[in-house]
């Protein structure tokens, strides 16, 4: 008669998963100044809003619990990117065991150690889908208020453009601004 | 007294399910044969009775001739030239195979293609067959086939089936195009409601990349020819949809996707209208035409034919800048 085993496997996972997600879409600014102008005025709204600019590209780097979050503007393209990355650590430990017949042994051990590695294997996926998905909803979020953002950026430069645009065509007598709601008035002596 | 033709049982079953291609009514009829295998006795290609290929003939001839006069009717252009409809050696092995293959079957024999070059009507036999393959569940088995993969045509009719295999270079042949501008508005119409019910970002972006490859080759080439007619079934298909359900282009994908794989199935997803902002942007041009221009009687006679969907050109445009700036994600 065989005798009994008790056979017990532990299995340990450990895996750095990068996350990144991310959008991009252009910024629609009314050619109303020469393009180099209005790149300048771009470049000088951004920087006005805290990002910094360098080899023409407007940058702010966010760090969150989610993830490092970059805001990019192009500024001669207009071309604007929100994206955001982590690198997370998965460490995942699990136990299996079983009671199995002696002549068993050697096949069992291999099977549970199987099972153990298919289980955390399912278990990283799960989390690192579980991070993906926390990063999304964070760069969602930081898209809303790039967006709001970035609509007062262009709603700014399209003014100081409008301002430049009136002073080359007379001498500039009054502006009436009201940025909540969006309305310039400029009176101007031609 | 018209007497009647006698035929062998297989190749009564030949004629039915031939009779069924162009009587959608029918499919359901003829499913159970489609999906099993049958004896046929003697009906290959070569060895078809008498009476049996006549009767296959003028099937064939009366389907495909209806077919295009169904579309031909609703059509106010008159039609460029009559269109030569020719089936080739191929179309008689398709049938065949369609007839005595077990297309149900998990490794079903594949349908022999010599490279042939398809005519329009082999093409339009290939189309059917697949609108009766959808009907009998046995769709995956006919878009596998080579013979039906390589076909221009049939991509444009069902650009969801097709949606995901790998896209052959392909011509469209504008003539053929402007034959059906009622049965490819409906299709269009049926294929952006599809995808909109498509939540899964991966999926609607695989409809909406095959419609883009297909469209960014037939509007500019269409435009460069005056072919006006072949690019009617695009405005007529997603004029009502822009008026009465724009959402088509706006609906809700999986909020726990990807934000990066949402944006690029919302931005594919609005590739009918992307065809249609290009339309829109000869259509600018062409007003721009003056009377003292070489091409100014083209332009006008353009103008004048692209009258009835000036509108929806900046519809489509608004729809598409929404689809580009992330709105509605």
């Amino acid at each position: 008669m065989s005798r009994a085993y008790r056979i017990r496997i532990s299995e340990t996972l450990e895996r750095v998963v990068h996350i990144e997600d991310g959008v991009a879409t252009t910024l629609e600014i009314l050619p109303i100044l020469p393009k180099e102008r209005m790149q300048g005025l771009l470049a000088q709204e951004l920087a006005a809003a805290g990002l910094t600019v360098e080899d023409g590209v407007a940058r702010r780097v966010t760090q969150t619990d989610e993830g490092e979050v970059t805001l990019a503007v192009d500024v001669a393209t207009g071309e604007v990117s929100v994206r955001v990355t982590r690198a997370t650590d998965i460490a995942l430990k699990t136990t299996r065991e079983r009671n199995v017949a002696e002549e068993r042994r050697v096949a069992a051990a291999e099977q549970l150690q199987k099972e153990a590695r298919a289980a955390l294997e399912a278990d990283a996926d799960r989390a690192a889908e579980d991070a993906r998905k926390k990063a999304t909803a964070r760069l969602e979020a930081e898209l809303r208020d790039a967006r709001s953002e970035l609509d007062r950026v262009v709603h700014r430069v399209t003014a100081a453009a409008l301002k430049e645009k009136a002073a080359q065509l007379g001498d500039i007598e009054e502006i009436a601004e009201d940025e909540a709601a969006g309305v310039l008035t400029i009176r101007v002596r031609v | 007294m018209t007497a009647v033709a006698r035929v062998q049982p297989g190749e009564h079953d030949l004629l039915t399910i031939v009779r069924a291609l162009f009587e959608p009514r029918q499919h359901a009829v003829v499913a159970p044969l489609v999906r099993t295998a049958r004896p046929l006795g003697n009906v290959a290609g070569a060895t078809i009775g008498r009476s049996s290929m006549g009767v296959l003939k003028d099937t064939l001839a009366k389907g495909l001739v209806r077919m295009i006069a169904r579309d031909v009717a609703s059509s106010l252009e008159p039609l460029p030239r009559a269109p030569l409809l020719h089936l080739s050696a191929g179309s008689f092995r398709f049938l065949h195979w369609l007839c005595e293959t077990p297309l149900a079957a998990p490794k079903a024999p594949a349908l022999p293609d010599d490279d042939a070059p398809q005519t329009l009507a082999d093409q339009l036999l290939i189309v059917l067959g697949l609108e009766l393959a959808r009907s009998a569940a046995v769709l995956p088995t006919l878009l596998a086939q080579p013979w039906v993969q390589r076909a221009p045509l049939p991509w444009l009719f069902a650009t969801d089936d097709f949606a995901g295999l790998p896209m052959p270079t392909l011509s469209l042949d504008l003539d053929a195009v402007a034959l059906f501008p009622r049965t490819l508005s409906d299709r269009l119409q049926v294929v952006e409601r599809e995808k909109a019910r498509m939540t899964a970002p991966v999926e609607r972006a695989r409809v909406g990349r095959a419609q883009a490859t297909l469209l960014e080759s037939l509007v500019p080439a269409a435009i460069a020819r005056g072919r006006w007619d072949s690019l009617r079934f695009l405005l007529d298909g997603v004029t009502p949809l822009l008026s009465a359900e724009p959402t088509v282009w706006a609906a809700p994908l999986d909020p726990e996707s990807p934000l990066s794989a949402r944006v690029e199935a919302r931005r594919l997803s609005v590739s009918p209208l992307r065809a249609v902002c290009t339309i829109g942007a000869c259509h600018a041009r062409l007003r721009l035409v003056g009377f003292v221009d070489d091409e100014y009687d083209d332009a006008q006679k353009a103008l004048r034919l692209l009258a009835p969907w000036q509108d929806v050109f900046a519809r489509a445009e608004l729809a598409v800048r929404a689809a580009d700036g992330l709105e509605d994600l």
